[in-house]
C-alpha cells in the first residue's frame, strides 16, 4: 500500500488529509513538525511527502533538505501559496538543487487524490 | 483528422530550477514533435519565476501541462504520463501520421 506522509503544524489541514485519504487505498500518517516529520522519515518509508512550507520551528525548506540528506528519491510536494515572497525561498531551494514539487495552498479533496495518483504513476 | 493543426497550443507549468526539469522539457517536446510535427506551440512556465501567471491560470500543482487549444482546455497534473497523455488531452485526433 502507498504511503503518504504529510507534515504540517495547522491540524485541520492534517485531519483534512485524513477525511481525503480515508478509504483510498493510501495509507497516510500525519507528523505536526519538521523534527517530527523527519524522524517518522527516517524510520518509514514513504511514496509521497507533503511539507507545509511555513511552520513555526523547522520551516518547510529547512524540513526538506533535512530529509533529502538521507532520501533522494521520495516525491515531496511543498505546500505553499503562489505569492512572490514564498516563492523566492523556493527559488533559493531550487537553485540548491533540492528536489521537490509545489502544490497550492488550499487544495480540493479531488484534486489533491488526483495530483497523487498521477505522481505515482509519473514516467517522466 | 482536425484540420486546425496550428492551433494546438500547450503550457507546461514547471519549476524549471528542478533537477529533472531539463529531462522533461526534453521529453516532453520529442513526445509532441513525433505526433504533432511543427504543428503545436509548447510555452513553458517557471511557476517559481512568475505565480502570477500560475494563478491566472489556476495552477493546483507542479509540474501541470495543459491543453490550451484546441478547445476544450484538459490538463493533467502531477505527472505526464505519456503512454495516455493524448487521450488525456483529448488529443488523438490530432496527431500528424
Amino acid at each position: 500500500m502507498n504511503k503518504l506522509l504529510v507534515i504540517d503544524d495547522d491540524s485541520a489541514i492534517r485531519k483534512s488529509f485524513m477525511l481525503t485519504f480515508e478509504n483510498s487505498g493510501f495509507k497516510i500518517e500525519t507528523a505536526s513538525s519538521g523534527m517530527e516529520g523527519i524522524e517518522m522519515a527516517k524510520a518509514s518509508g514513504y511514496n509521497i511527502i507533503f511539507i507545509d512550507l511555513k511552520m513555526p520551528g523547522m520551516n518547510g525548506i529547512e524540513t526538506l533538505d533535512s530529509i533529502r540528506r538521507f532520501n533522494k528519491d521520495v516525491i515531496i510536494y511543498i505546500f505553499t501559496a503562489f505569492h512572490k515572497e514564498f516563492l523566492l525561498e523556493l527559488q533559493e531551494a531550487a537553485a540548491r538543487e533540492l528536489k521537490f514539487e509545489i502544490v497550492h495552498k488550499p487544495l480540493y479533496s479531488e484534486q489533491l487524490l488526483e495530483l497523487v495518483q498521477n505522481a505515482l504513476l509519473k514516467n517522466i | 483528422m482536425n484540420d486546425d493543426h496550428n492551433a494546438i497550443l500547450f503550457r507546461l507549468y514547471i519549476i524549471k530550477q528542478a533537477p529533472s526539469a531539463s529531462e522533461t522539457i526534453l521529453k516532453l517536446k520529442s513526445f509532441l514533435d513525433s505526433n504533432f510535427k511543427n504543428s503545436y506551440t509548447l510555452d513553458v512556465i517557471d511557476i517559481l519565476a512568475y505565480p502570477e501567471k500560475a494563478i491566472m491560470d489556476n495552477i493546483m500543482a507542479s509540474p501541470t501541462l495543459i491543453k490550451v487549444k484546441p478547445h476544450p482546455q484538459k490538463r493533467v497534473v502531477g505527472g505526464i504520463h505519456f503512454s495516455r497523455l493524448l487521450a488525456d488531452l483529448n488529443l488523438s485526433n490530432y496527431v500528424v501520421n
